[in-house]
């Protein structure tokens, strides 16, 4: 596996190098001298206007008894205000206004397996967000995080109209019914799971995605459409309860609340049929955090369960599962675009559903004062098993019918698509890496990640390097390869190597 | 995804978990009682004695120019069980960073992005890091989860730089959750406020020195609203804290869990 060998061995060099950095940045073991003194600062007032002592202005309380404990324990002090700091501030409270603009350029490959029509060379978007939530009284709020966003590409003539779209990821109203019970109605990002790169027990995320800038799950999960839901959140000293109801939505519901129109909403993707949930937290640990969860849909039920610990001060273990009764990869993509029987067979088609497991199993590594100093530095390997996914036998075979033309290359990119549309890893191994570094240099962050299949040695890395710009603006650059052999997972992928540029500024 | 600026917002932590009961310590039997008498009025002074809630401005400066600032909102519940704070620290500003939180419990650590609504699970010392790497150096509860000794008296220079008769104490860690293996703490002989706190690693690293000033009347006492924060490692790199606006609530336990981060509400 020459090709696989070479990807670990970037991807060891790459570490090795990352240590290095880190290293020699921190002049480890250079011990600096105690200060006796307390810094001669400038006076705090006169340098920040955020650090303003002055009582708020509030009805029913004297300025006086502000911080001189004249509101007794346990009481709340309904009439005071928190302090508002000035500097940078919302220009559309109580909403956040983000603007952005992404470049994105693709190399492409030629795959052994044809793939029928390469994706654009390059995409521009701007993004226009509005997100936040409003209280419209004491008990009442409404969340909304909704997005603009136009999108120009390579070999396509921009129009405003059809290259447009406006999302309602997420707009649904909260009510605080008791104490103890909060009533949540809308459409909600329902979002589940403990480990970075691939939750199994995030029910939702299949046909979430509208657009994929990034191949890291973290930023993706900030584009998804959230699901029409119905819950409550009951919580008492003991534990937190969620329960929901899915509203179903069908195909048939028109243009508007569909996808096709510039203001489609897609839940016919989200909501495509009804559903029961409930998640169940214990309270009580000051390690172990455990979270058990239940899912129903109509022939489809599973239950789940997510546990971490810290083992040490630099050291947490994690672990998700989810067991559902359902399709693999392969029948599903054979339900809706059907292979050649035959090929079916090879690549594992049953046509019915099964009881598959999935598990995320995982550890994040801070690393210690004695390596990095007082830099934020930090490395997250996670084992992936997806039962629905293809073995390795399975994986030959799909290779197999492609070369040999038993089956036409558009169901066979389709099982893959719908791995992508499942938001699953499409191998039933898959093991993923996470390097992060915060503060390289001031206000500077950088990142890694890289998918990796244990089956063939392929990996797709992506690494990028985010700067502040401005108080409240980002600037991002990202760069991903697809490396591994022509047979292999990644390497067969048509995308070879990209970058993209972001540009974000929050008013 | 991008993870908030620890730093600042683990300074938030400290206010949160103060000291617990202070007459509770453990190590009572184990150490002189006068060490840890006064390590427990230290304690009592440097935080509220009951659930509360207060606004935090944290400013970052290097070579005397202030470089950065962050709003947080910090919650803190006192369990009585064991006298122990959970803490959730609400970020106000910068505007880009806001509604973002931070879950500590124990060795719990929880950071939340309401753009994403993903929970990721930290480990401890990530509370700690970042150039003010600050989060514990006033939350640690000193009295519950460190043996105590009383290592000399001296004159040291406090927040104002004026100086003042105190007690110094050596802290050893006895908790598996404590951020910082050994503290050195010097408290006031007259008063008993902590006046400067010395922050060691495992190594034995010096990783930040803290004045404690700004007194002012909050709750029932008179307590520090002035953290001034110098970096271990580079002593160039201070942040102040500067603590406003207290409050006393009553905070259910379980807004102290994961799954209740995607429900919380600004108070």
């Amino acid at each position: 596996m020459p090709g696989s060998c070479n990807s670990l061995r970037r991807l060891a060099a790459a570490s090795v190098l990352g240590v290095a950095l880190i290293w020699s940045t921190q002049g480890v073991g250079a011990q600096t001298g105690a200060p006796d003194l307390p810094p001669d600062l400038p006076p705090l007032d006169a340098i920040s206007p955020a650090l303003r002592s002055d009582p708020p202005a509030v009805s029913g309380l004297a300025p006086g008894a502000i911080g001189t404990g004249a509101i007794g324990m346990g009481e709340r002090s309904e009439a005071r205000q928190p302090a508002q700091p000035t500097g940078s501030a919302r220009s559309l409270a109580p909403f956040q206004l983000q603007a952005g603009a992404i470049l994105s350029l693709n190399g492409h490959r030629d795959p052994q397996v044809p793939v029928g029509e390469q994706g654009p060379d390059w995409t521009q978007r701007f993004d226009l967000r509005m997100i936040g939530r409003y209280s419209v009284s004491e008990r009442v709020g409404l969340l909304a995080n909704l997005r603009l966003r136009t999108q120009a590409k390579d070999g396509e003539d921009y129009r405003f109209g059809s290259g447009s779209h406006v999302d309602l990821q997420e707009l649904a109203a909260d009510v605080k019914a008791t104490d103890w019970l909060t009533v949540e109605a809308g459409r909600i990002n329902v979002r589940n799971g403990v480990a970075t790169g691939f939750n199994p027990t995030d029910w939702f995320k299949a046909d979430s995605l509208v657009v994929a800038d990034s191949f890291d799950t973290a930023d993706r999960r900030e584009d998804r459409l959230g699901t029409a839901v119905l819950q409550g959140v009951w919580h008492n000293e003991d534990a937190v309860l969620v329960t929901g109801y899915r509203v179903p939505m069908a195909d048939s519901i028109g243009t508007w609340l569909s996808d096709r129109s510039v203001f489609g909403q897609g839940f016919n993707r989200t909501n495509r049929q009804s559903a029961l949930y409930a998640k169940l937290t214990p309270l009580g640990s000051q390690n172990l955090s455990t979270t058990v969860n239940a899912f129903y849909e109509p022939g489809q039920p599973g239950v789940g369960a997510e546990v971490s610990g810290a083992v040490s001060e630099t050291l947490v273990l994690f672990a998700e599962w989810f067991a559902q009764h359902r399709r693999s990869l392969v029948d599903e993509s054979h339900r809706l675009v059907p292979l050649p029987p035959s090929v079916a067979d090879r690549l594992g088609a049953t046509g019915r559903r099964r009881l598959l497991h999935q598990v995320s199993v995982g550890a994040n590594w801070s690393l210690p004062v004695g390596i990095v100093g007082n830099k934020d530095v930090s490395l997250t390997a996670e084992y992936h098993f997806n039962q629905s996914g293809l073995s390795k036998s399975a994986m030959d075979a799909w290779f197999d019918a492609g070369l040999s033309g038993a089956a036409r290359p558009g169901p066979l990119w389709a099982v893959r698509g719908t791995a992508s549309r499942l938001q699953e890893p499409l191998s039933r191994h898959e093991l993923f890496f996470r390097f992060a570094y915060k503060e390289v240099v001031t206000d500077v962050d950088l990142g890694a990640i890289a998918f990796v299949s244990p089956q063939d040695g392929s990996a797709l890395v992506q690494a990028d390097v985010d700067a502040k710009v401005l108080i409240d603006g980002r600037l991002k650059f990202t760069a991903f390869t697809a490396t591994g052999r022509d047979r292999s997972v990644y390497g067969s992928l048509p995308s070879d190597y990209g970058c993209r540029v972001s540009l974000s500024y929050t008013f | 995804m991008t993870l908030i600026n620890l730093t600042r917002v683990g300074l938030a932590l400290a206010l949160l978990a103060g000291v617990a009961g202070p007459l509770v310590a453990r190590n009572a039997k184990a150490t002189p009682l006068k060490a840890v008498e006064i390590l427990a009025k230290a304690d009592a002074i440097r935080n509220p004695q009951t659930s509360f809630v207060v606004d935090v401005a944290l400013i970052a400066y290097e070579n005397n120019q202030q470089t950065d600032s962050t709003l947080v909102t910090t919650h803190s519940r006192k369990e009585t069980e064991n006298g122990q704070f959970l803490s959730l620290v609400h970020i106000n500003q910068p505007v880009r960073d806001e509604g973002k939180l931070l879950l500590r419990n124990g060795n719990i650590l929880w950071f939340y992005d309401p753009a994403s609504k993903a929970s990721v699970r930290l480990s401890p010392r990530q509370r700690l890091l970042g150039n003010a790497s600050n989060g514990d150096v006033v939350t640690a509860n000193f009295a519950l989860d460190y043996a105590v000794e009383l290592a000399g008296e001296e004159e040291v220079v406090d927040g104002d730089r004026k100086s003042r008769p105190t007690y110094r104490l050596t802290l050893a860690s006895q908790s598996e959750i404590t951020p910082y293996h050994a503290i050195t703490l010097w408290v006031d002989r007259n008063n008993h406020r902590p006046l400067k706190g010395q922050f060691f690693a495992q190594s034995g690293r010096l990783l930040k020195v803290a004045w404690y000033r700004g007194w002012e009347p909050v709750l029932g006492e008179t307590r520090p609203t002035e953290v001034i924060i110098a970096d271990g490692f580079d002593p160039k790199k201070v942040t102040v804290m500067k603590m406003t606006n207290y409050r006393t609530q009553d905070l259910p336990p379980s807004w102290f869990s994961n799954s209740w981060l995607p429900h919380f509400r600004k108070q």
